[in-house]
């Protein structure tokens, strides 16, 4: 059974949820193994981002960082087809903070710090600018590279769903395609709005989202 | 309880008699040509619903006690553990891929549910718990549920209504209906309307990709509200004694409203075709985004035919 209380584990980690959610997501977890797996890996990443404290960068560190970014989330997604639903649930949430730091600091343009996971279980902690329209071209591509990943591992159990479902799938993958499409066009156009960066990575931000549960629907049903 | 076991009803029987020994709680496993027992529970119990394919229909009772009536089938069993505070109820396939089965059952109005099914419609009514309901080919509706609700298909539409607490509603192909809701909501889909209608919420979040996005109800004083489209029309109510800030924002689209706005606190024209614009009604204390790459935005008034005809 697909599990709804995995995609609030962050927050509960994080200690944002109210009382009564809160308890209810601890009643679960006392009988969900899957999850409390998954609570404890997040944990580990918060702890570690913890205990690394705060430095200021010597220099603007955003190219870097997105370099790492990139390398980690290729190399997790060679591995998302063979791993367990847990280490597919993690990748997925990197990606998803990695994708949410980026519009976030689009939208505010401060300071922030970047915590990045890399796959070996090392945690990379700096203060970044927000990034320059060239580092954001490279984010976004990294989101692609994370995008086909999870398309690999979503074609991989597509033998576990019925012909229909898999058009149906394919159609609104496509239907968000297309509207990452029309909004890089404009994006072309407009290479210097902070509007359309935004509605691009949160267009591609609900792509990854859709094809994460589409493989955890394959998964759940191998 | 009936069990109605054509084959092997001797071997069955002892299998459950050792299982009970073992396990100390009550599984019942029963070949289920047509299975009716009755378990009691706790109040707020938790219950499970597990089936591959057909429907799940529940309903609420008084009763501190769980009905499960499911529909004949030849190959299949209807496996129940546990009671008191916990029940657990799935289809076993003793034959590889589970045929369809039509569940029914009956529990008691304040327990917690969890169901889920591949190919299967979900049908919820008169509960007063917490629901989290899932299924890939199939409807979901509900009707009541009390505290955190999260309610998925993939390709069926999704309906709740008279819920109060955290709704969180997702779809993929077919559109979402919210009404008579109270709380914290939040609605996705893709291919597919959003209709919110009777809202008593502070915190509203709504997207979805092809299709219109419609919402009437309460702007709460530093509430926060977001209405999104790429492609459709989304349809804003704003009650005349609101203290919300409204942010319009479009890149190809327009934007009109059905009654007089005051004047803008702030406009925009970016580069390309991208329009903003935002307004202060009252002391602008909530705070209301209405988006859409390339579709209509409009404000209204309750009531108003534009919200009314959707």
């Amino acid at each position: 059974m697909t599990d709804s209380w995995t995609e609030r584990l962050s927050e509960y980690v994080d200690g944002e949820l109210d009382l009564a959610t809160r308890a209810a997501l601890e009643a679960h977890l006392a009988t969900c193994a899957s999850c409390r797996a998954t609570r404890d890996e997040l944990q580990r990443v918060v702890d570690r981002a913890r205990s690394i404290g705060y430095r200021e960068p010597a220099t603007d560190l955003w190219g870097a960082i997105e370099t790492s970014i990139t390398a980690n989330t290729s190399r997790a997604g060679r591995r998302l087809v063979t791993v367990s639903w847990v280490r597919l649930a993690a990748a997925a949430a990197i990606v998803a903070m990695v994708a949410g730091g980026f519009a976030w600091t689009l939208a505010t343009r401060r300071t922030q710090v970047v915590v990045t996971v890399t796959s070996s279980g090392d945690t990379l902690a700096n203060v970044v600018r927000p990034p320059a329209p060239a580092a954001a071209a490279t984010a976004v591509a990294s989101y692609r590279d994370a995008a086909a990943d999870l398309q690999r591992a979503f074609d991989a159990g597509r033998s576990t769903l019925r012909p229909e479902t898999m058009r149906v799938i394919e159609e609104n993958l496509r239907a968000i395609d297309l509207a990452i499409a029309q909004t890089d066009s404009a994006l072309r156009r407009d290479p210097g709005s902070a509007y359309l960066n935004e509605y691009l990575a949160a267009t591609m931000q609900r792509k990854l989202k859709l094809l994460r549960r589409a493989v955890e629907i394959t998964t759940a049903r191998s | 309880m009936i069990l109605s076991a054509p084959f092997g009803r001797r071997v069955r029987r002892s299998q459950i008699e050792l299982l009970r020994l073992l396990v100390g709680v009550a599984p019942i496993l029963s070949c289920a040509r047509h299975t009716d027992t009755t378990i009691a529970v706790q109040p707020n119990a938790r219950i499970q619903i597990q089936n591959f394919a057909g429907s799940i229909r529940v309903h609420g009772w008084e009763r501190n006690a769980v009905r499960i009536v499911v529909g004949e089938s030849r190959h299949d069993e209807v496996h129940v553990q546990g009671r008191d505070a916990a029940v657990s109820i799935s289809t076993v396939s003793r034959s590889g891929v589970p045929a369809p089965l039509d569940y029914e059952i009956t529990v008691p109005v304040h327990a917690s549910l969890d169901i889920g099914g591949t190919y299967t419609e979900i049908a919820i009514e008169g509960v007063r718990g917490s629901v989290s309901a899932t299924t890939v080919q199939g409807e979901v509706s509900l009707h009541g549920g009390d505290g955190v609700i999260s309610l998925k298909s993939v390709e069926g539409g999704v309906t709740v209504q008279d819920a109060v607490g955290r709704i969180e509603v997702n779809g993929v192909n077919k559109g979402l209906t919210l009404r008579n809701i109270k709380g914290q909501i939040a609605a996705e889909t893709v291919n597919g309307s959003i209709v919110l209608d009777g809202i008593d919420s502070d915190d509203v979040d709504a997207e979805t990709v092809n299709g219109p996005v419609t919402y009437e109800g309460t702007i709460k004083d530093s509430g926060r509200y977001r209405f999104g489209s790429h492609n459709g029309t989304v349809v804003v109510s704003i009650p005349e004694r609101a203290n919300a800030t409204v942010a319009a924002v479009t890149y190809q689209g327009t934007f009109s409203s059905r009654f007089a706005l005051p004047n803008a606190a702030d406009t925009s024209q970016g580069g390309g075709a991208r329009r903003r614009a935002s307004f202060a009604f009252g002391n602008g204390s909530a705070r209301v985004e209405a988006e859409s790459f390339q579709g209509s935005i409009i404000l209204a008034r309750p009531g108003d035919a534009v919200i009314r005809q959707r």
